[in-house]
């Protein structure tokens, strides 16, 4: 899969005058052309917004609103990466033209995997592979099915979604719940704060301005959205899950494998919400077969608030990570508040919409 | 070459077609769907630096013929040549190996993608991870764009296409495929969405194209442009190509007549 045509039969182009003129003329768009066209822009400004209102309503009223207490801020860097990760996984393959629904039930079957091997047993870099695996094979499923038969990736993943959950004791075993108790370390690398891992490995003194107190969870976060940021805007990958979900034939006629690039994306998708339901499960300490229900329909949510099309070919990793980040901030708001708790998901479904409209006025401006 | 002049250069290539085989030949191409006869045993070969036009109305097979020759349909029937050695062109990768390289109006770019991407799609230069190199990319785009469409107002390679003008983002798929120089580039209707001056311009890089070893297969409704430019011509109708003729045996008049009365 990697073409690498240098193109060094540059017809005419090659002397250097032509391309110091060149530079001059088409240096980088500027700013506010790149600001305008980039598809977080949005969600990165109600994101800033909301966050400034909520530092200064909690300067003003610390005792009412405790939003800047150090327990609170971890909280909620604990919290992004539960919907966040699912997300990132769904907005790849949401740009690269393709739904994926069965994330829900991946991030509950794939972890109760690992949970149901390690008890066997199993070494746990094994079980975590065999985990990685089902969900893995899930999302090749997908991708085939949906490929194959031309049918909407909505309706493939929908159908998974069930078949996986129903079919989950089958595959895990009848127990509703499973201790899972990795080693201590394991444990702190993935779920404790940064103090934890510092601790594990040497004496030290807990790192200043509460940089310490960082949970894991949402390093991880970040590494894993760099990662995506890496594959969908300096690999070859990335390219290809933009042509292939911006204009699939175009992309046939410029030579792009659209069928192996869309398989490709079910199964990252799939691969991350086993990741996620991994660090779920480390946390709790525990894996369950019981569904979470709605996580597949909060990672779409994410990714249409973070400014991805329905339609592919559109979106970036930081409008996902913006949008989770948002969301997980408007709970905090309402528990901090003391405003009931459907006040979220009311906001999530009123961003929905305003997310969609914003998509399609701006796709309209075009 | 000065791109901003529009070189019309006299026939001089009736002669040409007939040394040694020619660069790509089809011999005896049928498609049929169903009952309809799309091609029906078609002939059709291009030389070396020449600008075939193919013409025909409505129809006629012109685009069956294109999508057959750009792998993206398989004959029923037919032989392909290149340089008188058989070759497979029945897939996209083949066609593209076999030095065809199809530029279509419409389907031609991805709209939410940048200049630059569009232009690399398929062909990234990456290293040995994949990961792309996005100063090659960059450097390259801009001379692309500084050499081809100059005039076509783009200000940068990372404006999205869809952001351009019909005509600016025509250009942007010639330029493409010019970079990547394969000896055929097959133009579906390259000419019917642009401006005055764009059209100049695109006929004139044909032009340039024929001359520098790359030729081109013209597909069009308007004879106008087609005779400014094409050296021979490939009259289709009916699924059949009923004339193929160099400019200089034939005028205005008689390749309208002949679309008209088949």
């Amino acid at each position: 899969m990697t073409s690498t045509i240098t193109p060094s039969e540059a017809p005419v182009t090659a002397a250097s005058s032509v391309h110091e003129h060149a530079v001059r003329r088409y240096r980088q768009a500027n700013w506010w052309t790149r600001v305008r066209l980039h598809p977080a822009g949005p969600v990165a400004i109600m994101f800033l917004g909301l966050l400034a209102a909520c530092i200064v309503a909690g300067l003003l009223v610390p005792q009412q609103f405790a939003f800047l207490n150090p327990a609170n801020l971890s909280l909620i860097l604990k919290q992004i990466p539960n919907y966040g990760m699912v997300a990132l996984g769904v907005g790849l393959l949401m740009i690269a033209g393709e739904f994926d629904l069965s994330v829900g039930s991946v991030f509950v079957v794939a972890p109760f995997a690992m949970a149901t091997a390690y008890a066997a047993g199993i070494p746990l870099p094994v079980a975590i592979l065999i985990g990685f695996s089902i969900a893995a094979l899930i999302g090749l499923a997908n991708g085939l099915i949906t490929l194959n038969f031309g049918i909407p990736s909505f309706i493939t993943t929908l159908g998974m979604l069930f078949i996986v959950r129903t079919s989950a004791p089958f595959i895990v075993g009848y127990a509703r719940s499973l201790p899972f108790k990795p080693p201590e370390a394991f444990t702190e690398i993935l779920t404790g704060d940064v103090n934890d891992v510092i601790a594990l490995f040497a004496e030290v003194e807990q790192l200043p301005l509460g940089l310490g107190r960082i949970p894991m969870q949402f390093i991880w976060f970040i590494g894993f959205a760099l990662l995506c940021y890496l594959i969908l805007n300096r690999h070859f990958l990335g390219n290809h899950f933009f042509a292939a979900g911006g204009n699939p034939n175009a992309a046939r006629f410029a030579g792009i494998n659209v069928y192996r690039t869309k398989v490709f994306g079910f199964i990252l998708s799939s691969v991350f919400a086993a990741a996620a339901g991994l660090f779920s499960i480390t946390r709790l300490q525990t894996a369950m077969t019981n569904p979470q229900l709605f996580i597949e329909l909060f990672a779409v949510a994410i990714c249409v608030i973070g400014g991805l099309s329905l339609f592919g070919g559109r979106g970036s990793v930081i409008g996902i990570v913006l949008a989770a980040a948002l969301l997980q901030l408007v709970q905090d708001v309402i528990i901090l508040a003391r405003l009931p708790g459907f006040y979220l998901d009311m906001f999530v479904g009123i961003m929905i919409v305003v997310g969609v409209v914003i998509n399609q006025v701006v796709r309209r401006k075009y | 070459m000065d791109m901003e002049t529009v070189v019309i250069v006299e026939v001089e290539e009736t002669l040409r077609v007939h040394d040694g085989p020619p660069l790509f030949e089809a011999r005896g191409i049928s498609k049929s769907y169903g009952h309809v006869n799309a091609l029906m045993n078609v002939d059709f070969h291009v030389g070396r630096n020449e600008v075939v036009g193919l013409l025909g109305d409505n129809g006629a097979g012109k685009s069956t013929l294109i999508k057959v020759l750009s792998g993206v349909v398989i004959p029923d029937e037919g032989q392909f040549f290149r340089n008188g050695d058989p070759v497979d062109i029945s897939s996209r990768r083949k066609s593209e190996a076999a030095g065809i390289q199809t530029i279509y109006q419409d389907i031609a770019l991805v709209g939410s993608m940048s200049i630059m991407r569009n232009i690399f799609a398929g062909r990234e230069p990456t290293n040995a991870l994949g990961f792309l190199k996005m100063r090659e990319m960059r450097s390259t785009s801009m001379d692309i764009l500084d050499s081809y469409v100059r005039i076509a107002g783009i200000t940068s390679p990372d404006l999205p296409v869809e952001d351009l003008s019909g005509g600016q983002a025509q250009a942007v798929a010639i330029a493409r495929a010019v970079h990547f120089k394969r000896d055929i580039l097959l133009l579906d209707e390259p000419t019917s969405a642009l401006s005055v001056r764009e059209t100049e311009k695109v006929l004139g890089i044909m032009r340039e194209l024929a001359e520098s070893g790359v030729s081109c297969v013209f597909v069009t409704h308007n004879i106008y442009h087609a005779f400014r430019v094409c050296d021979r011509f490939v009259v289709m109708a009916h699924g059949q190509s009923v004339k193929s003729v160099a400019k200089a045996d034939t005028s205005l008049n008689e390749l309208t007549d002949l679309i008209m009365t088949h």
